[in-house]
């Protein structure tokens, strides 16, 4: 239900009870989409295998020379 | 929970309990008016639907001191949950808002394209009035039936609760009526439910109960006017009269010497 | 044949063993569906619900499902809220019940009303006043939660762990987890207790009806209460019912204890205020209505040892035993007092739901009885089916229990 439904009634009761309950799905959505962000944020972090050895240029490598 | 009752029509019934011979009409009278489904076994009571219910009590004693009374049981229409919230307990618990107390009519209403059958109703409500189709609705074919039904009043589908409206689209019908004839209030007898109408022993009296000209709201000041189950608290808009002091007792709970008999006539 | 799909370090039994332990459940949950169709097809009328069984065995199978699922949200709360470690030992397990029990609750309401095809109108149409609508609106949520919950444990699965975006989305998701706990807990305190609020405020029925604080009546927190006593006792006896099955140690003793002795606190605390509503409702809602309190126990098989058994038997006694610290060490009495309390909260929804309907409230109306018919038998037992399939399913191809490794370790 939806302040535009019919049934709505403006009083104390409704407010609460619906704003609570739509305070609750949006604390969840909004984790969800939290979530979703982060992960896309996260993807281009590549994550090294911990048996290779890391990767350092060719430069580096050889500074000596 | 905040609505008020504002004074306006306040229809409700008495029925006179030592006039009522048992003879069952008003609960056919009532079936036939409102298409109330039937089924090919009415033996089996606890799931067809009798909007108009007739109980039959005795006062448990032995012949020849045995005495019977035969109690119609509509619904009663009640204005108050028992716990003083302006609304029967039906409609405060039901989910979908499809039974509603109107405050300009008293009358308790049920929209069946609303109700979605979760039966909380049914388990609110003390006098087990409300029915649940447990079948589609069944008209037998051939046997003429099809030929009564009233086109005022819609058939129940299956899966939807039901109940007494006080022949509520009979009020509507007085109200165009009414309309029509550039009236603004109708008369007393012009709006009467189908059992009062069909009662052979004229035991059901019908009216405003906001009406100190109606009939039903001077019977209701009789000292032996009572309702049902009265001390829940959910003020019933059913009154009943009985003279019998046993009967009277029978309509409520009481604890040991707390039944008080009418020892004598007023008025 | 699935090892590919097997955590990795563990011992599960064949694919062939596996499939045998499924058959029973399919064929529980063959019985289910044929039951629903049938109710769904040819209406409620193949139930023995009737008018004045306007609730039945589906409801008491709801309320008490809904009940035992309260380990869910409650070891959550403890876990990621309250910070109590050791718990995370167990917490996928509570998940996985909590989600059983939720889903499951939510399909049988699905075909106990009337109209299923009008169920959004709870939702579009609400009577805000009327407690069921708090019920719906909240377990409907809190199964969103619970879902929420059980992605990280499906993303731990071998297979599926190693796609990177997935793995990296569960663990973000695992990350913000005390978030959903909270909104959960939130959600799970309002339906509990509105579960209990639903008979409370059956004001015209005085067997169930209560007094209580403002707009809810004591069964309200009595609900609440006796949930998140009873919730971790049915975790603990399913982890039990697995380690007996899978003959290893699957959680620390640590965590179940911790489990006990919370639930031995909550199940005392609520005996004490269960046992004031209880002589609240002799001496305050019975007078009141004109009756006394054996008037309610007189008709059928429903006597005062109602009252006897959920107080005493499966109350104060699982209370003592797991209060008790050397009596809830022991295997056979924790799982005895746990199976007690769950017994208890289960006889608590029935006599709210039955026995409350089974009493007449006029005086010269008449008791009526109520026994299930084979369809409403099949659509409960669907529900354990479906939980045994998917909790045996949720064990042989998840991480469930993080120690289990540990515990157990595989010699080759």
């Amino acid at each position: 239900m939806t302040p535009f439904s019919f049934e709505w009634q403006w009083n104390i009761e409704y407010i609460l009870f619906m704003g609570l309950l739509y305070i609750a799905l949006t604390i969840i959505v909004c984790g969800l989409v939290y979530v979703l962000v982060k992960t896309w944020l996260d993807l281009p972090m590549i994550e090294k295998p911990h048996d290779t050895p890391p990767e350092i240029s060719y430069r580096s490598r050889y500074s000596d020379y | 929970m905040k609505e008020k009752h504002v004074p306006g029509k306040r229809y409700g019934m008495i029925i006179d309990l030592d006039k009522c011979t048992g003879c069952g009409t008003c609960t056919i009278a009532c079936a036939a008016e409102n298409n109330v489904s039937v089924r090919s076994d009415e033996s089996d009571k606890e799931r067809s639907i009798t909007w108009m219910e007739l109980f039959k009590i005795t006062n448990g004693k032995e012949f020849p001191h045995t005495e019977v009374c035969y109690f119609p049981r509509p619904c009663m229409h009640c204005e108050e949950d028992g716990r003083g919230h302006h609304q029967p307990s039906c409609v405060s618990v039901c989910v979908a808002t499809a039974t509603k107390l109107d405050h300009n009519t008293g009358i308790v209403s049920q929209v069946y394209t609303r109700c979605i059958g979760c039966r909380y109703c049914q388990a609110a409500c003390p006098y087990k009035a409300r029915y649940f189709n447990w079948w589609d609705a069944y008209f037998p074919k051939g046997k003429g039936l099809e030929r009564y039904l009233s086109p005022e009043v819609s058939p129940r589908m299956r899966g939807v609760v039901e109940k007494c409206t006080f022949c509520h689209h009979r009020l509507m019908r007085a109200k165009n009526l009414a309309y029509a004839e550039e009236r603004r209030e109708l008369e007393e007898d012009e709006y009467i439910t189908a059992c009062a109408e069909a009662c052979p022993a004229q035991a059901i009296t019908f009216g405003d109960l906001n009406n100190p000209k109606h009939r039903v709201s001077q019977l209701i000041k009789s000292p032996y006017a009572f309702r049902l189950l009265e001390r829940l608290n959910t003020k019933p808009k059913v009154y009943y009269l009985s003279n019998k002091d046993w009967v009277r007792k029978l309509a409520d709970n009481y604890l040991p010497g707390e039944f008080e008999k009418i020892m004598k006539l007023s008025g | 044949m699935d090892s590919p799909l097997l955590p990795e370090g563990v011992k599960r039994c064949s694919t062939k063993a596996f499939f045998l332990w499924t058959l029973p459940w399919l064929g529980l949950l063959a019985w289910g569906g044929l039951s629903a169709f049938l109710c769904l097809w040819k209406g409620l009328n193949q139930t023995n619900m009737s008018n004045i069984f306007a609730f039945a065995l589906w409801i008491v199978f709801d309320l008490a499902v809904i009940a035992l699922g309260a380990g869910a949200f409650f070891t959550g709360f403890l876990t990621y809220i309250i910070g109590k470690k050791e718990l995370k030992n167990v917490i996928n397990a509570a998940v996985i019940i909590g989600f059983i029990c939720y889903s499951g609750a939510i399909a049988m309401l699905g075909i106990d009303i009337g109209q299923p095809i009008r169920g959004w109108f709870i939702f579009w149409h609400a009577n805000i006043h009327s407690m069921l609508v708090e019920v719906s609106f909240c377990i409907t949520c809190y199964l969103m939660v619970l879902a929420i919950e059980f992605v990280p444990i499906i993303l731990g699965n071998r297979q599926l762990s190693k796609i990177r975006e997935l793995n990296i989305f569960g663990h973000n998701l695992h990350e913000t987890m005390a978030v959903f706990a909270a909104t959960g807990t939130f959600l799970s305190f309002f339906h509990q207790g509105s579960l209990g609020g639903m008979f409370g405020v059956l004001y015209a029925r005085p067997f169930a009806a209560r007094d209580g604080f403002f707009i809810w009546p004591w069964t309200f927190f009595l609900f609440i209460l006796s949930a998140i006593a009873a919730g971790p006792c049915f975790t603990i006896l399913c982890t039990k019912l697995t380690e007996k099955l899978s003959r290893k140690k699957l959680v620390p003793d640590n965590a179940i204890q911790l489990l006990a002795k919370i639930s031995a606190f909550l199940l005392s605390l609520y005996m004490v205020l269960k046992i004031a509503d209880t002589l609240g409702w002799i001496y305050g809602v019975v007078p009141r209505a004109g009756l006394k309190f054996i008037d309610f126990y007189q008709e059928g098989p429903y006597g005062v040892w109602l009252v006897v058994c959920e107080i005493i038997i499966f109350g104060i006694a699982p209370a003592i035993i797991l209060l008790v610290p050397k009596a809830r060490q022991h295997d056979g009495w924790l799982i005895a007092a746990c199976l007690m309390t769950c017994m208890g909260i289960v006889l608590n929804r029935f006599v709210f739901i039955v026995v409350t309907l089974a009493i007449p409230v006029m005086p010269f109306d008449r008791f009526w009885g109520y026994l299930p018919t084979w369809q409403e038998w099949g659509i409960a037992m669907a529900v354990i089916g479906y939980g045994f399939l998917l909790f045996s399913a949720a064990y042989r191809y998840l991480p469930l229990f993080p120690k289990e490794r540990e515990l157990n370790p595989v010699t080759e």
